[in-house]
């Protein structure tokens, strides 16, 4: 079969194609495009002949679509053109369309999270928080008048370090003291303040049997201000420090660990659903402010155990070299099952491998295959040591890109309203003040409000779309108890990002910011002009 | 009334094209070829000409096997608000054609 005769069938394909789907009174112009073909000469005039053929009957099909046309001619007088553009037929069509899949979609409680939470994320770029200062100071007197103490501690964990926050927390301990926990937080977040030290062994006195108030206490201790800077002691001055050293044995040796990720979330919930606070980024914000332990504290505090171990396996004391290394896979174990945090379990997991390895050589030169053996199972399983993270690394991957999806259409839809609110306010001035802009800004203005009207439907669908596994995730969050879903939780971040382009681009300066300030303020000038000027004769436009 | 319609260079083209040879009827792909214009932007424009009644239209029956072809020419009305349009086009500066049309203009 030749080219041409491949190009033909092709274009009768097409065109025969877009003729099916094209409104009754377009499909005899399909059939005329169709009747040249056989006349035109050359496969790619063919092909181009067809395919502007196509584009018509599409164009057609989707006017048809949006203005719900019916196939008979405009009404207009035989010999008398008026303004034929199809962008002024379309608009007011998808203008509703766009509004009234706006209006619906605002019913959906997905799509009011996802509004709120984009707004959220563009408060953060401003520097302000999520929750205001304004809001919590609020939240505090109402919750002090009704001796609520999880309010207290709600908005307590999240002022900024000073007095006022201390003040709250000791007023909602003093209330409730099962939520001294809070100490933990407030004690780490509020370092080097003098009372952070007392806060910390008010805790470590509260839960001795939990390994993190003492770990608390430890990371305090190790660090020292010099010169306003905060600064780690190194290896040898803490190991010489025995508050430390106690601290950490102490935390080594506890048989809990809980570094109140639950109880923070708990509290997180309750004062939510009794204040009405739907947003996912007030959790989000307090769970990234909740501390975990220093890896490198415990890593630190591994090495002068192993060392001991070390020093008893060199005198050939191999149990009691065991014993030691088995203080750190013990602590590791405990870490591993019990911390809620995904970064919490996989730092018990570097610990226990290396204690295991050293175990398994005391086992080797102990002559105990059996427990060597087990060792060796137990490295093989906790190896990769990321495979937690790498099981999830897929689905976070795809709700970032999600969120980026989301982040975008919610800007597309700003951008749309502003655009719709200048086409709407340019046609309403118009109408009343009886003016008209040059034919190029009225040209501009049109397509404008074409766009604003296109994004708007599909701007809206999108950030819908997109938002809703979040607002499912955020559900099943509320509904649950605990930690758990916590770690999915940190998939938020996408959302509390504004897209990275435009977060540099207020990061420099506020310049572009200035630059689209600088533009909405010439347009608004412009209708203004219009509404106010005289009206010039009106041309009939083909 | 005529005299304050704006129209695009385009339509312009396809009514010279059609007041050519203004009593015979036409093509598409013929007009096509005369106004250089393609067939996604000639056929907007007769169909809005056709809706306006300044064109008319028929179909030509042809051999067995291959569809018939469409055919134009300006009704009565089309024809002298045609010329009128292109009068005062050429003395406007809304018709602005490029060079290589500047033979037919």
């Amino acid at each position: 079969m030749k080219a041409q005769d491949l190009a033909h069938q092709f274009a009768e394909w097409l065109l025969n194609g877009a003729q099916r789907l094209a409104p009754p009174h377009a499909r005899e112009w399909g059939e005329a495009m169709r009747g040249e073909l056989d006349f035109v000469q050359g496969s790619w005039a063919t092909l181009a002949w067809a395919t502007g053929g196509t584009r018509v009957l599409m164009n057609q099909t989707l006017l048809n679509f949006l203005t719900g046309r019916s196939g008979e001619a405009a009404s207009v007088p035989p010999g008398r053109f008026q303004a034929e553009a199809p962008m002024k037929k379309i608009t007011p069509g998808l203008a509703i369309l766009g509004v009234a899949v706006l209006a619906v979609l605002l019913f959906a409680p997905s799509f009011q999270q996802a509004l709120s939470v984009s707004m959220d994320s563009w408060s953060w770029v401003f520097g302000r928080p999520g929750i205001t200062g304004r809001q919590l100071h609020r939240l505090a007197e109402r919750a002090r008048a009704e001796h609520d103490a999880q309010t207290l501690a709600f908005v307590a964990l999240r002022l900024p370090p000073g007095a006022e926050g201390a003040r709250l927390a000791d007023e909602a301990v003093k209330l409730d003291p099962k939520l001294t926990w809070i100490y933990y937080s407030l004690a780490a977040r509020n370092w080097p303040n003098p009372k952070a030290k007392a806060w910390a062994e008010r805790l470590e006195a509260w839960e001795p049997q939990n390994a993190v108030p003492h770990l608390l206490v430890a990371d305090l201790e190790g660090l020292h201000v010099s010169n306003g800077n905060i600064l780690v002691f190194g290896p040898d001055q803490v190991r010489a420090d025995p508050r430390w050293m106690n601290a950490m044995a102490a935390g080594f040796a506890a048989p809990k660990y809980d570094s109140y990720l639950a109880a923070q979330l708990d509290l997180d919930r309750a004062v939510m659903a009794r204040h009405h606070l739907v947003n996912p980024l007030f959790v989000l914000s307090s769970v990234s402010s909740l501390p975990v332990p220093g890896i490198v504290t415990l890593q630190r505090y591994a090495y002068i155990v192993y060392a001991r171990g070390e020093a008893l396996e060199a005198k050939g004391a191999l149990d009691q070299a065991a014993e030691e290394y088995w203080t750190v896979a013990r602590f590791g174990q405990l870490m591993h099952m019990q911390a809620a945090g995904g970064f919490e379990r996989q730092a018990g997991v570097v610990l226990q491998r290396e204690a295991y390895q050293r175990l398994e050589s005391v086992a080797a030169r102990s002559n105990r295959p059996g427990e060597r053996a087990l060792l060796a199972y137990q490295i093989e399983i906790l190896n990769p040591p990321h495979q937690e993270l790498r099981d999830n690394g897929f689905w976070i991957d795809v709700y970032q890109w999600n969120a980026e999806v989301g982040q975008i259409s919610f800007l597309v839809l700003l951008v749309s309203v502003i655009l719709l609110a200048a086409w709407g306010l340019y046609f309403a001035a118009r109408r009343f003040r009886a003016s008209a802009a040059s034919g190029r800004l009225e040209g501009l203005i049109r397509a404008s409000g074409f766009a604003g009207e296109l994004g708007l439907v599909v701007s809206s669908l999108t950030l819908y779309l997109s938002y809703h596994p979040y607002a499912q995730l955020f559900e099943r969050f509320a509904q649950g108890s605990g930690a758990a879903q916590s770690d999915w939780l940190m998939t938020f971040w996408g959302f509390a990002e504004v897209p990275w382009a435009v977060n540099g681009m207020f990061s420099d300066g506020f310049w572009w910011f200035a630059l689209l300030a600088l533009a909405a303020c010439l347009l608004a000038f412009e209708i203004f002009r219009i509404a106010s000027g005289p009206r010039p004769s009106r041309a009939a436009a083909l | 009334m005529a005299s304050k319609v704006r129209m695009s260079s385009q339509t312009l083209d396809v009514l010279e094209a059609l007041l050519s040879d203004a009593g015979s009827w036409r093509y598409g792909y013929d007009l096509s070829r005369d106004t250089e214009l393609k067939s996604g932007t000639l056929y907007p424009i007769l169909m809005r000409l056709a809706e306006r009644k300044w064109l008319e239209t028929r179909w030509e029956p042809t051999e067995r096997g291959t569809p018939p072809r469409h055919l134009y020419r300006l009704t009565a009305n089309g024809l002298c608000l045609a010329k009128e349009m292109l009068k005062e086009a050429r003395r406007g500066r809304a018709w602005r054609r490029p060079a290589y049309h500047g033979a037919k203009a």
